[in-house]
């Protein structure tokens, strides 16, 4: 009988820290282009604030909610997500942000339905996994290996749609990793990405601002006014950051040299404001937040609460590792905000969720 | 079999999460490269894209009077301007900004509407407007702060003091002429500018404070006196124009320069251009009498005529060949000293002293005095002066020249060459420029160029006397005052009319030159009208200026006249006085502390005994 235990308060600590660290840096790199927009430099801190107290709550309710009753609602959190998913694509319901519809509008709430699938694949996926492991169909093609790949699959190209490669590769990558690790055949999934490659290939060089970006990951300085001019301002953020940084709020490429400056590129300003120092402690919180996370997965007492477990810490995991290798040049540029940090209220509220039950996971290891 | 099955899902975890960890190994691996190995490459090329070299004017310096009162100064002012993609109600702005503004709704519109990032609205606003345009709060309007030019006493000394453009650029006067000076040096500043281009800062706050002030010879309590006295006669006489310089005799300051009609270069873009100019530097006039000062002043010193001399006037008329000259205002004279030809202002006596000059001497001495030159005064678009070289004269020239006809001066060439005479016949070099000074400092000084002697002492003050007995005994009589020891000439020159080539009846410049104290002469008064309504007489018209400019310059210098009775001041005696009466106010308050303490005492006694 597994034993009650009391909330990890390191994964506290690490997200604590991680959500501090991040509003002070939103403050720092969103201050210009808040004071010319809405002429409030603090504009975006405050929505940000609100949004991680809302998170809290998210998170404390996660909590408190035993995971193992998330198994019996794990099919209809996948079908909520799929009609959100829709609706998303309806132009009535969402609003279209650089050619990019991701966001649901209620009222004047906003929300994006991806970062829900996001959560919601995870623990769909694990419960899935459950049950064929149980019915023994887990190493099969047709009744274990195409149900869950058309399952992902909707949703992978439902994302894709928006258009949000970036999201819809990590919930793949998310998804793939928990397969691997139920042990489905290997060979399954490597075939189904080689059968992929094509389209993935045509999916990117055929898009013009994706194949631009590929060049310039390979070389940012053959244009470095144009295409290579986001990887090249950040490599200035970090270059200037030194060991210590320039201090807090000193960082001078916010200033709409580096663009998203407050998004996908925070992990720069970071660098450029904090120095090396800083980025170690930013990559160590993610490296410890994962060590934690998977040290829960070990311990859960079922594979339920294990896939869980898992899943929500490589999706931090990957993402983190993912946005960090953008900004340090070792990706291609790909659009994705760095957990807890990045500004972006319904990715904090859902990753703030998503540790509330990894949380609750811990509560009932063995 | 189940332990197994949960061994193998840890390794595969294990497996992923080893990736994960080795891969943000090597992204600090990458950090290390880029942050601490290539930091100097990076810093290098980020300070080419964060710096600009910009230049920034100064505010412009002030123009004072001698005195040190402002006469020019910078104000900061707001100008509106918009970024037109910001303006959300195109029609209803543009019919605020029109109303509040006083500009067309359809300007407005149109400038509003353009696919410009910026435009102005309307520059340099008042007050009134800048804070009911604010209140409005309109999208996309902003307000930006501007130095203005402004001109605390308006009208005073302004053709002297000039103006400035929209952009603060000197454009006429003192203010075109030490433009380079007043801008000061532009500083240099580093720029930090963020990717748009857009400076948010500067590097080291704020550069050096260069801007000069300058302090002018203006005098602005004479100079108001002078306009005043100039405006009530002009206005009387309803004339053409008119002009009043106030000279330092000696050192060729000018305290006044005062010109009608009237021009207050707060509003410069309400005149014409004619107005803007300076008429005693820019425009020549023939002077009439005036210029027999000058006449006088040769013969004496070249010794053709000796002031007791005397000269038949020939009766009121002198016939030469086809020509005949007549007295002004029909005058008639017999014989007459030299010293009586000037004083009575004859015209045929003065023609026989020209004679006796000669064409040659006369046309030294004339240039000499700086006729037909410029007198390097500092105001912009001065003239030289006219008058034909001596080979080209006829025989006319010089006997026309010796009243005053057929030369053409400045009125600032007038007044030099009479401060010439005053300053006992050396040299004068008519200035406004006094000091330069920074932040407090003098850091220039006006420095004349050397004197020169253009005529002897004895001359000049030979001259000089002659001028006093105008004023007491001859057509200068008007400028007489008791107790102001005057010198004077006053002058009536007939216009020439240039269409119908002959000398107008009707068209005057009365004029009148003045130096005082005649004993030895410290200011130098010309005035001018020009085109007098009425008899237009020199004496009659400009003779009463004069004296009102020579009364209220002695008394804003502190030089009395001898009619005032001066108090001598016996600082011993007052002080006596003064001790004495506190003495007694002393005595006084002992008695009464004396009294006092009596009552008390007895109050006591009267306790004590209950």
């Amino acid at each position: 009988m597994p034993k009650q235990r009391e909330i990890d308060y390191k994964i506290v600590f690490c997200v604590g820290s991680l959500i501090i660290v991040g509003l002070g840096m939103i403050y720092s790199s969103s201050g210009t282009v808040a004071g010319y927009r809405y002429d409030d430099p603090a504009h975006f801190l405050k929505r940000q604030s609100i949004w991680a107290i809302i998170g809290s709550i998210g998170m404390i309710a996660a909590m408190k909610f035993d995971y193992r009753r998330l198994q019996p609602l794990a099919p209809w959190l996948y079908i909520t997500s799929i009609i959100l998913l829709l609706a998303v694509l309806i132009p009535e319901f969402s609003k279209e942000v650089g050619g990019a519809r991701r966001w649901l509008v209620v009222g004047s709430f906003t929300f994006q339905p991806s970062e829900l699938a996001k959560l919601a694949m995870i623990i769909f996926f694990s419960a899935f996994l459950v049950k064929k492991e149980k019915s023994g169909r887990l190493k099969d093609f047709f009744t274990g290996y195409l149900p869950s790949i058309l399952a992902l699959g909707a949703c992978f190209v439902l994302i894709l749609k928006q258009p949000d490669l970036g999201t819809s590769l990590i919930i793949a990558a998310v998804v793939f990793s928990l397969f691997f690790i139920s042990g489905m055949r290997p060979s399954f999934m490597l075939g189904t990405f080689l059968l992929l490659l094509p389209f993935l290939y045509v999916a990117i060089l055929n898009v013009e601002y994706r194949r631009k970006r590929i060049m310039a990951f390979l070389d940012p300085w053959s244009d470095p006014f144009d295409s290579g001019f986001q990887i090249i301002q950040s490599y200035i953020a970090l270059g200037n950051g030194h060991f210590f940084g320039l201090g807090l709020g000193e960082g001078r490429q916010k200033n709409f040299y580096l663009p998203d400056a407050h998004t996908d590129f925070i992990f720069s300003i970071i660098g450029e404001e904090l120095g090396f120092v800083g980025c170690v402690v930013i990559v160590f919180l993610f490296t410890w937040l994962i060590y934690l996370g998977l040290k829960v997965s070990f311990r859960a007492p079922d594979s339920f609460g294990m896939y869980l477990a898992a899943g929500i810490t490589l999706s931090i995991g990957i993402q983190a590792a993912i946005n960090i290798g953008v900004a340090t040049g070792l990706l291609p540029t790909k659009g994705l905000p760095l957990p807890f940090i990045s500004l972006g209220g319904s990715a904090l509220v859902m990753w703030m969720i998503s540790i509330g039950i990894l949380l609750n996971v811990s509560e009932h290891t063995t | 079999m189940k332990e197994q099955t949960e061994k193998h899902k840890k390794l595969r975890l294990t497996t992923i999460a080893f990736f994960l960890f080795g891969f943000f190994l090597a992204a600090i691996g990458r950090l290390y490269f880029l942050q601490v190995v290539e930091h100097e490459r990076y810093t290098d090329y980020s300070k080419k894209q964060y710096y600009q070299k910009v230049q920034i004017g100064q505010t412009r310096g002030k123009i004072l009077d001698r005195n040190k009162m402002p006469m020019a100064i910078t104000v900061p002012v707001k100008s509106v301007f918009a970024h037109p993609y910001k303006v959300e109600n195109l029609l209803e702005t543009a019919a605020i900004i029109a109303s509040e503004l006083k500009l067309g709704r359809k300007a407005v519109l149109n400038k509003i509407s353009g696919d410009k990032n910026f435009v102005w609205l309307k520059r340099k606003i008042t007050d009134e407007e800048y804070v009911s345009l604010k209140a409005k709060r309109l999208e996309g309007i902003f307000f930006l702060s501007e130095d203005k030019r402004f001109y605390p006493h308006e009208t005073l000394a302004s053709r002297a003091i000039g103006f400035t453009g929209i952009d603060n650029q000197g454009l006429a006067g003192l203010e075109y002429r030490y433009d380079k000076l007043l801008l000061g040096e532009k500083a240099t500043y580093i720029a930090k500018k963020d990717a748009l281009g857009r400076i948010y800062g500067y590097t080291d706050g704020q550069g050096p404070n260069n801007s000069f002030e300058m302090i002018t010879t203006i005098d602005s309590r004479i100079q108001y006196a002078v306009e005043k006295a100039l405006r009530a006669s002009f206005e009387k006489y309803q004339a053409k124009s008119a002009v009043v310089i106030v000279m330092d005799t000696k050192t060729g300051e000018i305290l006044a320069l005062a010109e009608e009609p009237e021009f207050n270069p707060n509003k410069f873009s309400d005149y014409g251009v004619e107005r803007y100019k300076a008429i005693s530097v820019t425009e020549s006039f023939e002077p009439g009498s005036t210029f027999k000062v000058f006449l006088a002043a040769a013969a004496l010193d070249s010794g053709a005529a000796s002031p007791d001399e005397i000269f038949n006037c020939e009766n009121g008329k002198l016939s030469m060949g086809e020509y005949s000259i007549r007295e002004a205002d029909n005058n008639s004279y017999g014989e007459l000293t030299f010293k009586e030809i000037i004083s009575k202002s004859s015209n045929i006596g003065s023609i026989k002293i020209g004679w006796k000059i000669g064409e040659e001497r006369f046309y030294d001495y004339i240039t000499r005095f700086g006729f037909g030159s410029k007198t390097g005064v500092d105001l912009p678009g001065e003239a030289p002066g006219l008058f034909q070289s001596v080979k080209n004269w006829s025989e006319t020239s010089l006997p026309s020249m010796s009243f005053g006809q057929e030369v053409m001066v400045t009125p600032i060439q007038l007044v030099t060459a009479l401060s010439v005479i005053g300053n006992s016949g050396m040299s004068v070099h008519p200035h406004f420029m006094k000091e330069i000074t920074q932040n407090g400092k003098t850091i220039r000084k006006y420095k004349a160029p050397p004197s020169r002697r253009i005529i002897s002492e004895k001359a000049a003050r030979q001259t000089v006397e002659m001028m006093r007995l105008s004023v007491t005994d001859g057509t200068s009589r008007r400028a007489f005052t008791p107790g102001y020891d005057l010198a004077g000439k006053t002058g009536t020159a007939q216009k020439y009319d240039v269409e119908a080539k002959q000398y107008s009846k009707d068209k005057h410049l009365a004029s009148f030159i003045a130096l005082f104290p005649a004993s030895d002469p410290k200011i130098s008064i010309l005035v001018m009208m020009d085109e007098p309504t009425g008899k237009g007489w020199g004496g009659h018209v400009a003779a009463p200026i004069g004296k009102e400019v020579a009364i209220s310059t002695a008394r804003t210098l502190g030089m009395p006249s001898s009619n005032d009775t001066r108090y001598v001041v016996d600082w011993n005696e007052l002080e006596r006085k003064y001790l004495e009466k506190r003495k007694l106010k002393v005595q006084k308050r002992a008695g009464l502390l004396e009294d006092i303490e009596n009552f008390i005492a007895s109050k006591a006694t009267a306790y004590e005994g209950d």
